[in-house]
């Protein structure tokens, strides 16, 4: 028996689950590898502490309402980053660019006047203009998080794609993101001034959406 | 993705070499058939005529292995083939296509101008302009650093461009338009759904509205002029936080906060139905009868 026959058996080992000949095969070979015979020792004990922990946690205040409010976004923006690790990631750059926009706007959103009958939808997430009730200044700093984490995943696709834009061209990119964040810096100075102006909680989101949708564009056609 | 075709037919070139080649292609078409065109850098115009047949003129660009135009009557692909880094090849296509031919055309650097066509147009390219004066009943053209002008009798256009201007002109229906530091003006009929957004650019509407329609604009810093007959129906809802609003329907905005220069002007004209929004930071805004 090598090494790693013996590593493949040693849970059954030490379940007491293997069949005598089995057994009897890999006493053999710990009695003459000093190396597993260590990795038995070490499993067996942590197995050992594993069954003096409690058998149940109770956490000391209900967690769920708070994880219950978050799930819909963040799970937008999970599944965007499972298919950033396992997929090709620049279209999953513009994938999470995405879900960070259905997911931050689902945040930042005021409530929704009385529908208005639209004859076309143009795009999920689109900006159309709403005036509600401010959001609440953490919702606010949490969202721009969002966005500045994936205006960053998008700055990188750009980056590696950089050497097929002209110079023109990026002197031009970099001008205009600049004009956003600029527009970006003077409403959160609005903001200030006016903290629970719902007008400029929108235009604060939808600016840093169409920041982003800008982002999504430039890397898309970079790719022609 | 047809952008793809590029890639393939560059790995597929293998004659060495580069010499000047003017060309001169001819393919047999649907008058209704889609159409695809890619060139990476230079120049694209299409016309359209009265034959079913295309044919593609012009000078193929340093660096230029030839130009491929293949495909069937109902889908003719056009596509300069290069190697290496093809956004440094350019070539000037002269296009003539079907009138009735759906467009699709694909490039990095190359302008692209489209006249008379009447099927569907799709344009993209990165860094120049896009011109389509077309009978289509749709066009979207979406550009970074170039400016976008359309004229057409278009009952739905999408229109983007980063670093330029939009302009619009005979549309209706539905129309999205965005730029960031360009400027957006619409000038058409009437429609039923339209949103303009900038950043900075100015956004001049020209139009009317149907019945229920929505008309949605929004900038940070950019001026927004709305002209809009002087007996339309509609519900306005307008704010500006530090720019002015005139307001030629009569009603007055008011301020809204004790602290600050907000503004906001509700008012309904006519029997109202249409929503109007208009929302900006610091552009001003005017509402103007036609």
């Amino acid at each position: 028996m090598i090494c790693a026959e013996f590593e493949d058996r040693l849970d059954d080992y030490l379940d007491g689950s293997l069949a005598e000949p089995e057994f009897q095969e890999l006493e053999l070979h710990l009695a003459g590898c000093g190396a597993c015979r260590e990795q038995e020792r070490s499993l067996r004990s942590l197995l050992l502490q594993a069954a003096a922990l409690p058998r149940e946690q109770t956490p000391r205040r209900d967690l769920w309402p708070e994880v219950a409010a978050r799930l819909e976004p963040r799970d937008a923006l999970s599944e965007a980053r499972r298919a950033l690790r396992n997929g090709g990631w620049l279209p999953a750059a513009l994938g999470a660019a995405a879900a960070v926009l259905l997911a931050v706007a689902t945040l930042l959103r005021p409530p929704e006047p009385a529908p208005a009958p639209e004859p076309q939808a143009l795009e999920p997430g689109s900006t159309a203009l709403r005036a509600g009730s401010s959001s609440e200044p953490t919702e606010v700093l949490a969202a721009e998080r969002e966005y500045a984490q994936a205006a960053t995943t998008l700055l990188a696709a750009l980056h590696a794609r950089r050497e097929r834009l002209s110079p023109e061209t990026l002197a031009a990119v970099e001008n205009n993101l600049q004009s956003i964040d600029d527009a970006l810096a003077q409403i959160r100075a609005a903001l200030e001034r006016d903290p629970g102006s719902g007008a400029l909680n929108h235009l604060l989101a939808s600016t840093h959406q169409r920041k982003l949708k800008v982002l999504q564009r430039i890397v898309r056609l970079s790719r022609i | 993705m047809v952008m793809k075709r590029l890639v393939v037919l560059a790995l597929l070139a293998s004659a060495p070499g580069w010499a000047a080649e003017r060309i001169e292609q001819r393919h047999s078409a649907a008058s209704d058939a889609l159409i695809e065109i890619e060139n990476p850098a230079g120049s694209v115009r299409v016309m359209a005529w009265d034959k079913d047949e295309v044919e593609v003129v012009g000078k193929l660009g340093r660096g230029a292995q030839g130009l491929d135009v293949s495909g069937s009557a109902r889908h003719v692909l056009i596509g300069v083939e290069t190697e290496g880094n093809p956004h440094g090849v350019h070539s000037d296509l002269e296009v003539r296509v079907p009138r009735g031919s759906r467009l699709e055309i694909a490039s990095f650097s190359a302008s692209i101008s489209v006249e008379g066509v009447e099927g569907l147009v799709r344009a993209e390219t990165v860094n120049s302009g896009i011109t389509i004066a077309s009978g289509s009943p749709e066009v979207a053209a979406e550009t970074v650093n170039g400016s976008v002008e359309i004229s057409c009798p278009c009952r739905r256009v999408e229109a983007s461009a980063v670093n330029g201007a939009i302009r619009i002109r005979g549309a209706s229906g539905v129309i999205q338009a965005s730029t960031v530091n360009g400027e957006l003006v619409v000038d058409g009929g009437a429609f039923a759904r339209a949103q303009l957004e900038s950043v900075n650019g100015r956004v001049e509407f020209r139009g009317d509205l149907e019945r229920d329609a929505t008309l949605d604009v929004e900038t940070v810093g950019g001026n927004v002029e709305l002209g809009l007959p002087a007996g339309v129906s509609a519900d306005f809802s307008i704010s500006s936080f530090s720019g002015s609003i005139v307001n030629d329907f009569g009603a007055e905005p008011r301020r809204i906060s004790r602290y600050t220069s907000e503004q906001e002007l509700e008012f309904s004209a006519g029997s109202g139905g249409a929503a109007v929004r208009v929302q900006t930071l610091s552009g001003a805004i005017r509402l103007r009868k036609r």
